[in-house]
């Protein structure tokens, strides 16, 4: 077989070059010439290398695949005496994929003049209809003065007067210096919070600290994240 | 007929929806039964099917649509500039096993059709014809995939019922064990 006569087309997958071929040659799919095809099918390859076409792994899998079947076919086969075993033919497997991929072939083919049919009838896309808000019935002026009143007198004058607490940075470097000192010069930084407890105090106590650790007054360690902080007093 | 002067009110249903109708739903906006609303629609694409009338009813993707008939399509395609837009036949293979198989795993696609298939299950994902249906109990719960109410519209079938009839439609070697759906 020259390479030179082979119309080169491109095919989707190994599947659809084999069914190519089977088509071509008009075989009998459930008694393919495993020989034969496999000899086109890798002409086909090497077709595809002549005119630098990447080949795609699958069709290297699929040659991979006939050549084994053609092996696995020209192994003698023991005789058996008498009993006749029935043989799984080593085409089998393929033949079933070939089957199975040329009925979806021909649905695919149905499917496309289903489609070339409906084409022909033409719809209108779908009017917008937009979301309708009918106003609340039944309801009058009155209603609605009757809510307003209600309102108004349910805004009584119930809130008191909140003073912001003040705790500054200053007040709490000076308290951690202090209980650190009374504490052997070692403390844990939870136990600085003495004012209040508000958050306000643990931000300030917290930028205390940043603070003196910046003036190298404090040292501190924490053996791993949100462990409990340790402070030493350097004096 | 009894509900004669209820056609007038479903052609113009039909044509303000523009999508297919079910018949039921025409049903509960008329406050009559859904077998009258088959019956009246027979009977207003029979009156239809005279030359003069350039519109018909036709049932597809479970539901009823008013469109143009299929004789005129040339002379409405001078209107227009049609997108050619027409499926390859990868896609068209590659949809007929969603059609066929669904649920179906992009890995059952790929070992039928014998090569990758991402792009084409892409393409059809982008053109409504398949979509996600969930997930298969497997290693990895791979997505399945089914068709749309676009596929059905695409190919003016009536439901996904019809896919067996389809099935026969192929030569006779390839009827053997078509799945029904």
């Amino acid at each position: 077989m020259s390479g030179c006569n082979i119309k080169l087309e491109s095919f989707e997958g190994p599947l659809a070059l084999l069914m190519h071929l089977i088509e071509k040659n008009q075989i009998d799919i459930y008694n393919i010439p495993i020989a034969e095809v496999t000899e086109q099918y890798l002409a086909y390859l090497k077709a595809m290398e002549e005119f630098n076409i990447e080949i795609a792994s699958e069709f290297l899998v699929m040659a991979a695949t006939l050549l084994q079947i053609k092996s696995r076919l020209l192994l003698p086969r023991p005789v058996i005496t008498e009993e006749i075993i029935e043989e799984i033919d080593p085409r089998q497997e393929l033949v079933e994929r070939l089957i199975e991929y040329r009925k979806f072939k021909q649905i695919a083919e149905v499917l496309n003049q289903l489609g070339e049919e409906r084409e022909k009838y033409y719809t209108r896309l779908p009017q917008e209809f937009a979301r309708q808000f009918p106003p609340p019935a039944g309801l009058s002026l009155d209603d609605l003065l009757r809510a307003f009143a209600a309102l108004w007198e349910s805004t009584a004058e119930h809130f008191a007067v909140i003073a912001p607490e003040e705790i500054s940075v200053k007040d709490k470097m000076h308290d951690i210096i202090t209980l650190l000192r009374n504490n052997n010069g070692y403390m844990e930084f939870n136990k600085t919070i003495i004012r209040t407890g508000s958050r306000s105090e643990i931000v300030a106590a917290f930028l205390a600290l940043l603070e003196l650790m910046r003036l190298k007054r404090v040292v501190i360690c924490q053996e791993r994240q949100f462990a409990p902080i340790y402070l030493t007093l350097k004096e | 007929m009894f509900y004669r002067h209820l056609q007038g009110p479903i052609e113009a249903l039909l044509f303000a929806s523009g999508q297919p109708l079910p018949a039921d739903k025409i049903a509960s906006i008329l406050n009559i039964h859904p077998g009258h609303v088959h019956t009246l629609i027979a009977e207003m694409i029979e009156a239809m099917s005279v030359d003069e009338r350039g519109l018909t009813i036709v049932e597809v993707a479970d539901g009823y649509q008013i469109c143009t008939k299929p004789a005129y399509a040339e002379i409405i395609n001078k209107l227009t500039t049609v997108q050619d837009s027409k499926l390859s036949i990868a896609a068209l293979e590659t949809l007929a096993i969603v059609a066929f198989k669904q649920p179906v795993t992009k890995q059952e696609i790929e070992s039928i059709r014998g090569v990758k298939s991402d792009r084409v299950i892409t393409t059809l994902l982008d053109r409504m014809l398949i979509k996600e249906v969930g997930r298969k109990e497997a290693v990895g719960r791979p997505i399945l995939y089914g068709t749309t109410n676009e596929f059905l519209q695409c190919f003016g079938l009536k439901s996904l019922d019809q896919l067996p009839a389809i099935a026969n439609l192929l030569p006779d070697d390839s009827k053997d064990d078509t799945k029904t759906v």
